[in-house]
């Protein structure tokens, strides 16, 4: 019986992206919409959604984060806690911990990117996995969508969760493309669609944003069910605190980690 | 040669696929019992959850040519009119068999432990500490763990298991062996056959009949006592033991067995720690008989100790809508001597993916006899009548592009114990592994 089979680096990865995701929602720019009839540029909304959740003068006091959170497979009865750190400009890590995978932290101080469990041993990410990651785990990427992403279109409209919404298709530098759904009403992030690569191959994710609370005068989705692999992952952010202080080596790669470096 | 913390994931793969298993007293009064007008619409809700489940996430959209639909309309009424659980189980078992795969069953809800419960204590799923093989038509102990009820009785390896209590269990194994001739499932199901009658409840007593090593029989009272291994549940899969074994063999040989691919934190610690440990070793034997399988990442996990390139893989799972490639991400260190792994036809899964995978790297040469043949991608999730629902997501295919689902995995040398050989203390298995590492070259 093989139970979630070989989906270690997938499943690593995704988590991540799950908390990453985040970085999506508090975004920057506040440009407020004007009132028009035709369809908003991709710039528009993306900026509206940033004046949705606080404004760029909110977000730009917020220099990291600590969530605390379980992410559940639904209906397997699988439930693992999560504990996420990021920073600014880049910076990263994330452990999580279950009976299912044992201890696993993976993390970037914004030059390399590795992961460090009881299955895989200390392993730093190269190619795309690595450019993949990195681009997740900028902070606040989506403050700075300008910077973070080489092209943003709009893309229509489409139904999430039976209510309107606006889609965007943001493509990073040399990775796939990410469509994200701004509910027109709210303009907030409802939903992203985007695939994740690593080395096992290409996964289609889908996730689903909601539970939005205010923290700090920022608006942080504190829910997010994602769809991948034919099954249901449900993350609730139990807690989030921003500028919490963390010692200045929390990034640091691990002892395992730096000894790969040298090498 | 294992407990049975691994019987219970060989038995999540089988059991639509032998309609007589043996399973715990206690399932048969619950299961018998009338049911109430609620507990029949939860196996209404339960029978349209199983089938939907297989409709939507199939890792095969045309359900291996199987008409899904006319399957549901066929069985539908039959769920309908079942009276008792155990009807309403046998009409699910037996639409889930038409798809002809392992990894589709139903985990009765009564064989769920409840982890809150003391660690072990009369009523706990107890054994003998006897493990089994049917060779030859013959129950043969292969092993007895020390100390156990059966060790302190004077079992030995070879000796030939008659009766189990006061009932022989010959003609029972001739008509599994005749039923599942030529498939790759048939010394598991021959082996749980025999070995389910020897659980029961912790505190209780079975009396077993044995032929022994000078063709005497030999009767003997066993206790039923706590099985080896820890305790371990992951998600919806029933509670299961988790084992392992480190050792040196022959001219300091690494040596690790391991009954299920389970619960990380113990097992891969276990592992890395034996990993470092033989670093110089002449040579590492893997003995993965009787090994039910479980988490394919941590065949991935232990292959990285053992594979030095990049960007190797153990085959591909596919899902219906994705492909992704078991990879191997080489450890710091690798081990760079010969491995040896011991496979039979209780090694299934995550084990034979692992095994295979090996093979196909040319990392390893595999001993003993065929696999079981259950390889696939097996989620469970839990039915509104309480049971669980084992599916398959995903199929697998080797890296050298072998399909093992159905086929087993043959070793590139078949051997097997003989009662005579286990009379004498040899594994003859074994002893041809090492043979092999001490000839490397």
């Amino acid at each position: 019986m093989s139970l979630k089979t070989g989906r270690t680096a997938g499943f690593v990865l995704t988590i991540a992206a799950l908390f990453t995701e985040l970085a999506l929602v508090s975004v920057g720019g506040s440009l407020a919409l004007p009132v028009q009839n035709t369809p908003p540029r991709a710039e528009q909304i993306l900026d509206q959604y940033v004046e949705a959740i606080g404004g760029l003068a909110a977000l730009e006091k917020i220099n990291n984060r600590v969530i605390k959170g379980t992410m559940e497979i639904a209906g397997a009865g699988v439930k693992i806690s999560i504990t996420a750190f990021q920073a600014r400009p880049n910076k990263a890590c994330t452990v999580i911990d279950s009976p299912a995978t044992g201890r696993i932290e993976t993390g970037t101080n914004g030059e390399v990117a590795w992961q460090v469990s009881a299955l895989a041993g200390a392993q730093l990410m190269e190619g795309k996995e690595k450019a993949s990651f990195l681009h997740m785990n900028i902070f606040d990427r989506a403050v700075y969508w300008r910077r973070s992403f080489q092209k943003v279109e709009a893309a229509g409209e489409e139904e999430v969760s039976g209510r309107p919404c606006y889609k965007v298709v943001v493509t990073p530098k040399d990775l796939p493309p990410q469509t994200v759904f701004f509910d027109k009403e709210t303009h907030l992030v409802v939903r992203i669609a985007m695939t994740i690569e690593n080395q096992a191959g290409t996964i289609p994710s889908d996730s689903y944003l909601s539970d939005y609370k205010r923290v700090d005068g920022v608006l942080l989705p504190h829910k997010t069910v994602t769809r991948l692999m034919g099954q249901e992952r449900i993350t609730i952010m139990e807690s989030i605190e921003q500028n919490a202080q963390l010692p200045p080596e929390r990034f640091d790669p691990p002892t395992e980690i730096r000894a790969l470096i040298k090498k | 040669m294992r407990g049975k913390g691994q019987r219970w994931t060989r038995f999540l793969c089988v059991i639509l696929l032998l309609g007589s298993l043996p399973r715990a007293n206690l399932l048969r009064a619950q299961e018998a019992a009338s049911q109430t007008p609620r507990e029949h619409q939860l196996d209404l809700d339960s029978f349209e959850y199983v089938w939907k489940t297989v409709h939507e996430k199939h890792f095969d959209p045309t359900w291996g040519g199987v008409d899904w639909k006319a399957v549901h309309a066929e069985f539908r009424p039959k769920m309908e009119a079942v009276k008792t659980r155990r009807e309403a189980r046998a009409v699910v078992r037996t639409m889930l068999s038409r798809l002809k795969l392992t990894h589709f069953s139903l985990i009765p809800s009564e064989l769920y432990g409840d982890l809150s419960r003391p660690e072990s204590g009369a009523g706990e799923p107890g054994v003998t500490g006897i493990h089994l093989r049917v060779i030859d038509g013959r129950a043969l102990v292969v092993s007895v763990d020390p100390g156990s009820p059966a060790a302190q009785a004077g079992v030995r390896p070879g000796w030939e298991i008659l009766q189990i209590g006061g009932k022989e269990i010959a003609s029972q194994l001739a008509a599994i062996a005749r039923e599942f001739e030529g498939k790759s499932l048939k010394d598991l199901v021959l082996t749980d056959a025999v070995a389910g009658r020897l659980e029961g409840k912790q505190g209780d007593c079975l009396a077993v009949s044995f032929l022994d090593g000078a063709d005497r029989n030999i009767s003997h009272s066993l206790a039923l006592v706590e099985p080896r291994g820890a305790k371990f549940q992951l998600g919806n899969l029933p509670p299961v033991r988790v084992w392992f074994s480190e050792k040196t063999v022959g001219p300091g040989i690494g040596y690790f067995a391991f009954d299920v691919f389970l619960a990380p934190g113990i097992l891969m610690t276990a592992f890395n720690n034996a990993m470092r440990s033989f670093m110089n070793a002449p040579g590492l034997i893997l003995d993965l008989r009787g090994n039910g399988g479980g988490q394919g990442e941590i065949g991935c996990g232990m292959a990285g100790w053992l594979v030095l390139e990049k960007g190797r893989d153990l085959g591909t799972i596919r899902t219906r809508d994705n492909a992704l490639k078991l990879i191997v991400r080489p450890r710091p260190q690798v081990y760079p001597g010969p491995v040896a792994v011991l496979v039979d036809g209780l090694s299934l899964c995550a084990t034979e993916i692992f095994a295979g995978g090996l093979r196909d790297l040319g990392r390893a040469r595999v001993f003993g006899t065929r696999t079981g043949g259950a390889a696939l991608g097996g989620n469970i999730e839990r039915l509104p009548n309480g049971d669980g629902f084992m599916y398959a997501f995903a199929n697998h295919v080797t890296a050298g592009g072998r399909v093992l689902e159905g086929n087993g995995l043959v070793p590139d040398v078949i051997v097997q114990h003989t009662r005579e050989a286990l009379l004498q203390g040899r594994d003859l298995i074994l002893e041809a592994a090492i043979d092999w590492i001490r000839d490397f070259k």
